[in-house]
């Protein structure tokens, strides 16, 4: 599995490198990497964002994604520069931006809401921005406004008021109008969080499409982690005005590193316990969960002793489950987890059903693709097992 | 749902300063030297790297301060200044600060029974205009019929129409000669006197003040939730009392409201009292002004001063409550409301309409009385029959010996000029004020109170700052500085007129996403630029409402005008009203009906544009 993520990533990084060569060449806009460092935000007493530091590649469509509260729209407008950081630098391309207005800093932002201009036409508003900036190569504005319409399928509705538009349509026309100066910088702040789910699916092919079309460097807000993982080219989780963790999709999900993120990204089991030995060579870790004992992988940048509290958890689609006690059929030969339960709930999706097993005072969530019912035995390999935290005594 | 919608995630940033610290360092050199990078194009973060762009930038980016100084400066140049030269006169006498004219007024036994007079007459008002427009709400709110809409937005009416013409068409009315007694002496009975008694202000105070009551009252009756009083039936409450339980409840905050600001506007009440009080009754608006024509400034002042505590007392203990008591009206379903003709003739039905059409002769004789008589008047000769002579009166170039000083043509077209001027100078000062106010800094509150001022001080008081201070001349360093009556005059209508605009284009100013305005500026556009382009046409509505507003108040303003046009011999239409409303009513009831065709032109396009203003601004 983890082999597999490897050549996973390699390929990536290939398919990125080959994207960013194709950018070059088609790209007009110059090349921008955003960086944040040690950027605060605080209004009065509260703190909207703390001492945060990232920093965003060109052309790299990176996603802040946390529940409301955590700062992740407050960070966008910093951005974007609508407010001012309370500490910290931002930095686009290493020159810090401090000061520049955000008519100045070349940014596309597309709200929620849209925030079309109601007295003006689709047209009018796309090419809203190009009184100010000459569009990008030698088009003229109202070529520029046909090409950004037909980029995002509206071509032909020109004239049409935004308040005659579909919720979909209007969201394609506020990321025309968005794009059509050629920003350095494109920032989405929930631009599909008001549209239906199925809209919503279409939508973010269209502009993960667009954007890696254009290349150009986009941050996108969401709070919807589904979302963020199949966009993104890397995801910032945000918790409480914190970074918890920045990584590819795949790191978030396979490999989160705090308790927030493991709870807060997909279907998790977490659950807290004490370690209760150390294997000789170090790398698997006894732990002792409800009075069963987990044996779990020792992740490579973190020191685990015997008599920690950890925190650890399993992805549901990484335990198997077969019926009955014993177990039977259940392939052996590696040292596997093994659990004993019964089915207490179990929603069927169709492609996999969630089932929830009870295992002790607590449950379990696990996927099976046929409905299963009574006592089940859960297996799974420790390497799948996560340690999220760590406290020593 | 979470993170950007406001209120969660960004709310903070709704109380931070979002704007300030971003267009302080709006400046062209700040911008060139942050993002100095000339390289690789233009569309990076220098987008106007040409030095002619670079300018215009500036210029608009500078343009709302210009417009808040150049606003301030005028406000303090012909408001506060002239006004606190007026306190001043109050407490220095000779030379020397002195209390002795608050002290001679407040134990005069004689000033004590106009403050008494005063406060008796608002209290009376405000009790008879509750009375009239209660029902009148109860209409509104509750009936279906034809002509509902129309009788609705017509509450708004006496907002536009000068008092001095309600005073000539109630002159008109109750005078010797006035249509009431004629109407009685046909079927016998009468004549009534009314003319100069408190009744007559009564009625004149409640034509004004009941439909601003209907109008309150009739807001919070269609927000009470049908569903509430169904609830309350439910659970075996009967009708009356399911009413008294839910629906009486939620109308007192209306009722107060609408009862407080009667009061408070009747307490203050002037060219009313002064046209139909006679010398018998007198205010002390009133008073105010008869010393100043006695050239008594001190105690004018001492006066004023007095009033003006008192009047702001009422007004701030007002805002308490109504800030405690603001009415939602959200996702309301109001109850259905009853045909004027009942389906089945009830006895109970027919009593109710009994009632309704008893009231509607009241409301009538209210309501219709004072126009009506004043158009017939206009067109009467002192013969009774029909005539055009007054009008062509109002035509005349000469001063005759009927229109003394006052020339008609002279006051119909000053009066013109004057709300053309008013225009000119109010409009662009409301919506600075409104956009100024709207915005989000430490000690907006205090703004937008210092802002709202000139709606609190009497324009008598404005008009004699303006008159001793400005028209009469000051020196400054050596310098005599002197305008004429009639800047004065524009002055003084502007100060009484742009806080009306900016009551009708603040609430649409507010209610703008702030995201639409973040997406402009993030597609390049300037602060000034976006209010422009986007705010400003988007509050349109607004602004027109609040022009024709302006124009109305200046046609119609009658305190400052008058003190101003004494001591300079500027008149305007109610001025002209009011010196021939004692000689001769002909001419000032042609003039009246010149008035309601410009004031009710006003009304119209406030009904079209504004409508809701005291709802949406929060009573005048």
């Amino acid at each position: 599995m983890l082999k597999n993520e490897v050549v996973d990533c390699e390929i990536r990084r290939m398919d990125c490198e080959i994207r960013r060569m194709d950018c070059e060449i088609r790209r007009t806009q110059s090349m921008t990497t955003i960086e944040l460092d040690g950027v605060s935000k605080r209004y009065g007493e509260t703190t909207a964002i703390a001492d945060a530091t990232l920093s965003i590649a060109d052309g790299e469509f990176f996603t802040l994604v946390g529940p409301s509260g955590c700062g992740k729209t407050t960070t966008l407008r910093l951005i974007a520069g609508f407010e001012a950081p309370t500490s910290g630098a931002i930095r686009f391309d290493d020159e810090d931006v401090a000061g520049v207005p955000p008519e100045n800093r070349g940014v596309g932002v597309v709200f929620q809401n849209y925030a079309l201009f109601p007295h003006m036409t689709v047209a009018e508003n796309v090419g809203y921005g190009l009184q100010f900036t000459d569009p990008p190569g030698d088009l003229s504005p109202d070529e520029r406004v046909q090409e950004l319409l037909a980029l995002v399928d509206l071509a032909g509705m020109d004239d049409r008021e935004p308040d005659s538009l579909s919720g979909g349509q209007q969201q394609r026309v506020a990321l025309a109008r968005a794009l059509a100066p050629g920003p350095r910088v494109l920032l989405l702040d929930e631009p599909m969080s008001a549209l239906d789910a199925q809209l919503r699916e279409s939508l973010r092919l269209q502009l993960k499409r667009i954007q890696s079309e254009l290349g150009i460097t986009t941050v996108y807000v969401t709070h919807d982690q589904e979302e963020a993982l199949s966009v993104s080219d890397r995801v910032a989780v945000l918790s409480g005005g914190a970074i918890e963790q920045i990584g590819t999709p795949q790191a978030i999900y396979r490999r989160p590193d705090t308790p927030f993120v493991a709870r807060f990204v997909g279907d998790n089991n977490v659950f807290s316990g004490r370690v209760t030995a150390i294997e000789q060579d170090s790398e698997t870790a006894t732990i002792d969960i409800e009075g069963a004992s987990i044996r779990a992988a020792i992740p490579a940048d973190r020191s685990i002793e015997r008599g920690d509290a950890v925190t650890i958890c399993v992805r549901p689609e990484y335990v198997s489950v077969t019926s009955g006690e014993d177990g039977r059929g259940q392939k052996s030969g590696r040292a596997l987890n093994r659990l004993t339960g019964s089915v207490v709930s179990s929603e069927f999706l169709g492609e996999t059903t969630r089932v929830h097993v009870s295992w002790g005072e607590t449950e379990l969530l696990v996927r099976t693709t046929d409905p299963i019912d009574g006592q089940v035995t859960l297996a799974f390999d420790p390497e799948v097992v996560r340690i999220v935290s760590a406290d020593r005594q | 749902m979470t993170g950007s919608t406001p209120g969660t995630d960004s709310s903070p940033a709704t109380d931070g300063g979002a704007d300030t610290p971003v267009s302080d360092a709006d400046t062209p050199d700040e911008a060139s030297r942050s993002t100095g990078r000339s390289d690789e194009d233009s569309r990076s973060i220098g987008r106007s790297d040409d030095r002619r762009g670079r300018l215009v930038r500036g210029t608009e980016a500078r343009a709302l301060q210009a417009g808040a100084i150049v606003t301030a400066a005028l406000l303090v140049v012909v408001f506060f200044y002239p006004v606190s030269t007026v306190f001043v006169e109050a407490v220095i006498v000779d030379g020397s600060p002195t209390l002795s004219a608050f002290v001679d007024i407040l134990s005069d036994r004689f000033y004590l029974d106009i403050f008494a007079f005063t406060a008796y007459q608002a209290a009376l008002s405000t009790v008879l205009s509750v009375a009239i427009g209660l029902p009148a709400a109860w209409l509104l709110a509750r009936f279906e019929f034809p002509g509902r809409r129309t009788l609705r937005s017509l509450t708004i009416l006496p907002f536009v129409l000068p008092s001095i013409m309600v005073a000539v068409g109630f002159v008109a009315t109750f005078g010797a000669n006035g249509t009431l007694n004629s109407a009685l002496a046909i079927i016998g009975l009468g004549p009534v006197e009314l003319m100069f008694t408190l009744k007559a202000i009564l009625i004149a105070h409640a034509f004004y003040n009941a439909p601003l009551v209907a109008r309150i009252v009739t807001a919070a009756w269609e927000s009470v939730d049908a569903r509430a009083i169904e609830t309350a039936r439910s659970l075996g409450a009967s009708p009356l009392r399911a009413t008294l339980d839910v629906v009486v409840p939620q109308l007192m905050p209306a009722i107060l409201m609408g009862s407080a600001l009667t009061f408070i506007f009747t307490f203050a009440s002037f060219p009313i009292v002064l046209a139909l009080g006679g010398y018998g009754l007198a205010t002390i608006e009133v008073f105010i002004y008869r010393q100043l024509i006695n050239l008594n400034y001190t105690e004018a002042a001492a006066l004023a001063i007095i009033e003006l505590v008192i009047s702001l007392g009422l007004l701030y203990g007002y805002l308490r409550y109504e800030d405690a008591k603001r009415i939602s009206r959200r996702g309301v379903h109001p109850p259905p409301r009853r045909s004027l003709l009942p389906d089945r003739w009830t006895p109970k039905a027919a009593m109710t309409r009994l009632a309704i059409a008893g009231y509607a002769v009241i409301a009538a004789f209210v309501f219709l009385s004072p126009i009506v008589s004043m158009i017939l008047a206009s067109v009467t000769a002192s013969d009774g029959s029909f005539t055009l002579a007054h009008y062509a009166f109002l035509l005349e170039r000469q001063a005759t010996g009927a229109s003394f000083q006052v020339r008609p043509l002279g006051a119909i077209r000053n009066s013109l000029m004057f709300a053309l001027g008013t225009l000119a100078v109010a409009v662009p000062m409301g919506v600075v004020v409104s956009v100024v106010t709207t915005r989000r800094y430490r000690g907006r509150k205090l703004v937008d109170a210092i802002a709202m001022a000139p709606l609190a001080v009497s324009g008598i008081i404005v008009g004699l700052g303006l008159l001793r201070g400005l028209v009469f001349g000051v020196e400054i360093a050596g310098w005599r500085i002197a305008v004429g009556g009639s800047l004065a005059i524009v002055a003084a209508h502007a100060v009484s007129a742009y806080p009306f605009v900016t009551r009708n284009v603040t609430p649409g100013l507010a209610a703008i996403d702030r995201s639409m305005i973040e997406s402009a500026r993030s597609l390049g556009a300037t602060r000034t630029r976006t209010l422009l382009d986007i705010e400003l046409p988007l509050v349109r509505a607004g602004v027109v409402a609040g022009a024709a507003f302006a124009v109305a108040i200046s046609i119609g303003e009658f305190n400052s005008t008058i003190v101003l046009a004494t001591g300079s011999g500027e008149y305007t239409m109610p001025v002209a009203i009011e010196r021939y409303l004692g000689r001769r009513l002909g001419p000032a009831t042609a003039m009246g009906c010149v008035l309601l065709v410009v004031t009710a032109a006003s009304f119209v396009v406030v009904d079209r544009f504004g409508g809701d203003v005291e709802e949406r601004g929060g009573g005048l």
